[in-house]
């Protein structure tokens, strides 16, 4: 388990970050992390990568403090970069070799667990050719690779399928998710959030340094559903205009001729469904039900461009 | 742990051929070019001395005395030529710094004041000869007549040849000088091969900067180092792991420069370096002018933002330690206030060290010195590239 509870960070003469940020990502979770750029998501893997220090709360891994017992965690958890962070003039076995050095309570085991890493990544055909030869995939499978030699129970990925073909995401995901159901807790960042929605069980949306929702992926999409009401294209805007006000007021909007939104009482519908009828407005689709992450994610964080 | 950083630093550096052409070619190529070419110009046991011709117009008439004086000019070599045109040719070639022509009349001017300057001795210099050799070879030819002149003093004394040469040395001033060079070049100036092989060699054990700043670099670029923040290995370790690969490196250039000298040099006409008594004294030596260089070379590739500030910082403060340190010109011909400057480069400590053992045959009173300012040198700037590691490796705020 990862808890982070009031956390205090602030880069130097710049305003504050964190003020009193706290999150928890459950033992055993499949835990993705949105915000957009300049969010403070790195700035919080960070933290729980025990890179950066708080100036104010605490970072516990599994109960363990950085202050005090930070070679215990750094020997249970991964960190898997977004860049390739290995050495490109070495083959894929030299990297693993030399990265495996770096544990010593591995020393009896380092073949083996050199062995596995490439067997679950799928590069034990390509182990001695040298990284820089390595095409897109196969560099983001060796990065996953080094992050799995010292068998963690807590795997932290920044943006892994950055880049690549779909037969190498496929691979990623599923391993992950394998990971992941063997007992291992992940912490997985991405710009792509179809991906967290396939992989998830819980997240955590971040901007301008705060948590702005956390939770179960399917509470966050089910708390605020979605109603979509599509009329029929057909319609004159004379003929919709008059419906504005009333939109309004139960909590949707028209977009050409698309009502939706979160209605604040869905018994209200018939009586919307009603009012499109008398004005003559046909109804050419309707759904209710689960939002979907991106959405959610705009609604939290907006649309503007961020730098 | 060590090992294994140790073992990746050699893995990087036997892939970069372009480093290992920098540290082990470039070295042997200078050391050979500049033992070579400067092997006339420096001191040294075998030096060769300039060479002048002389030709004479009849041999016949010139006393054999005379003609001996002439073939053995002081500190010159006097090469005979039989026609004058062909003299003038090879002069006017190169292949002389200057020739002495003896005309038909030359014997008849040694006893007479007024002779026409059709007879008198000629010395033409070649048109590159600088003004101090112009001196030299006039210095010599003016010492050859004087001995002649003052020999014919005594032509009728009935004395030994042993103690004509005493009396012909005596009026000529010779036995009433004595030389000896005072202060700290106490002793011979450096040849061109014992000045060139330790110039080199610690000029290119500097260069690992270049290598290892690269490497550093490239880690941070990459985001290795991001990831080595996240694994339970502290920053003096990695720091560590570089620094053992590159010592092994500087011992094996240190070897390598070494063994030129002694036997690639001489195969082309050079001389060998001779290492003397004291040559186990190398060892420490070699040892302190790695660990400046790397300590060196840590502290900017720990320093730098970028690979370019890095190799361009690392590459200018080499050549201004070399320049000002006496590697590519050598201390001794250096002024006063130059040799000042000069002793506060490293190098300059490191090339003074090589001196103490190779030309003075010093031990450990005249080497320690040397090695311990280096040693000095290296605690400060491995202290300073160790806090700036840290800073990018450990957790911090």
């Amino acid at each position: 388990m990862i808890r982070l509870q009031q956390i205090e960070y602030h880069y130097p003469q710049h305003p504050p970050l964190f003020s009193g940020l706290d999150l928890e990502i459950p033992q055993g979770s499949l835990f993705g992390l949105l915000g957009p750029n300049g969010a403070g998501k790195t700035t919080l893997i960070s933290l729980m990568t025990g890179q950066r220090t708080p100036q104010g709360g605490e970072v516990r891994i599994d109960g363990l403090d950085y202050r005090t017992q930070r070679a215990a965690i750094l020997n249970r958890l991964a960190h898997i970069p977004q860049d390739y962070a290995f050495y490109p003039q070495l083959s894929a076995l030299e990297n693993l070799q030399f990265f495996a050095g770096l544990y010593p309570e591995m020393k009896r085991q380092r073949a083996a667990q050199i062995a596995r890493a490439l067997e679950t990544t799928g590069l034990t055909e390509q182990a001695g050719r040298p990284a820089k030869h390595f095409s897109g995939g196969l560099k983001r499978r060796l990065n996953l690779a080094i992050g799995l030699l010292n068998q963690p129970r807590l795997i932290i990925l920044d943006e892994p399928t950055v880049g690549i073909d779909p037969q190498s995401r496929h691979f990623i995901l599923a391993s992950i998710r394998a990971l992941n159901e063997g007992g291992c807790t992940i912490v997985y960042t991405s710009h792509y959030m179809e991906e967290i929605e396939q992989i998830c069980s819980r997240v955590a949306i971040i901007d301008h340094g705060r948590i702005l929702e956390q939770g179960p992926l399917d509470q966050i999409l089910g708390k605020h559903p979605l109603l979509r009401i599509d009329l029929d294209p057909q319609t004159p805007e004379v003929q919709l205009q008059p419906l504005l006000e009333s939109l309004a007021a139960q909590g949707l909007e028209r977009s050409g001729h698309v009502i939706s939104g979160h209605p604040g009482n869905i018994d209200a519908l018939p009586v919307l469904l009603q009012r499109l009828r008398e004005r003559d407005i046909r109804v050419s689709g309707l759904s209710y039900g689960k939002q979907t992450l991106e959405k959610r994610f705009f609604e939290l964080t907006q649309t503007h461009l961020r730098d | 742990m060590l090992l294994s950083v140790v073992q990746k630093e050699i893995r990087l550096v036997l892939k970069d051929p372009q480093a290992l052409l920098v540290l082990f070619l470039l070295p042997v190529v200078f050391i050979l070019i500049m033992s070579l070419a400067l092997q006339d110009r420096m001191g040294g046991e075998h030096q060769e001395q300039p060479e002048v011709g002389l030709w004479i117009e009849d041999p016949a008439a010139l006393e054999p005395e005379l003609r001996k004086s002439f073939m053995a000019l002081r500190g010159l070599r006097v090469i005979p030529v039989s026609q004058q045109d062909q003299l003038l040719r090879q002069l006017e070639d190169g292949d002389y710094l200057a020739a002495i022509l003896l005309p038909k009349g030359f014997p008849a001017t040694l006893s007479s004041p007024t002779s026409a300057d059709t007879d008198k001795l000629q010395i033409r210099y070649a048109a590159s000869l600088p003004m101090s050799l112009r001196r030299s070879v006039l210095g010599s030819v003016r010492e050859a007549l004087g001995a002649a002149q003052v020999r014919r003093l005594f032509t009728y004394d009935d004395i030994s040849e042993a103690e004509l040469q005493q009396r012909v040395d005596h009026l000529l001033g010779r036995t009433l000088v004595v030389t000896r060079t005072q202060g700290a070049n106490e002793a011979a100036p450096p040849s061109s091969v014992q000045q060139s092989v330790p110039a080199w060699l610690i000029f290119s054990m500097y260069f690992v900067v270049l290598p290892i700043a690269t490497t550093l670099l490239t880690e941070r670029q990459q985001g290795t180092l991001q990831r080595l923040r996240t694994l339970p290995v502290s920053g003096a370790v990695l720091l560590a792991g570089k620094l053992i690969p590159y010592l092994v490196i500087n011992l094996i250039q240190a070897a390598l420069m070494i063994l030129v000298g002694i036997y690639l040099v001489p195969l082309l006409t050079g001389e060998a370096l001779q290492l003397g008594d004291n040559a186990w004294w190398l060892l420490p030596l070699i040892l302190a002018v790695s660990l400046s260089a790397i300590s060196f070379a840590l502290l900017i590739a720990t320093w730098a933002r970028t690979s370019e500030q890095a190799t361009t910082l690392g590459g200018v403060s080499n050549l201004i330690l070399a320049a000002i340190g006496g590697i590519m010109v050598p201390t001794f011909v250096m002024p006063g206030l130059m040799q000042q400057i000069a002793a506060l480069s490293p190098m300059n400590w490191a090339l003074e060290g090589f001196f103490a053992i190779l030309l003075r045959h010093g031990g450990g009173s005249q080497v320690a010195p040397e090695i311990l300012k280096l040693l000095a040198l290296s605690g400060i700037l491995f202290s300073l590239a160790l806090h700036f590691y840290r800073d990018l490796t450990d957790g911090k705020t």
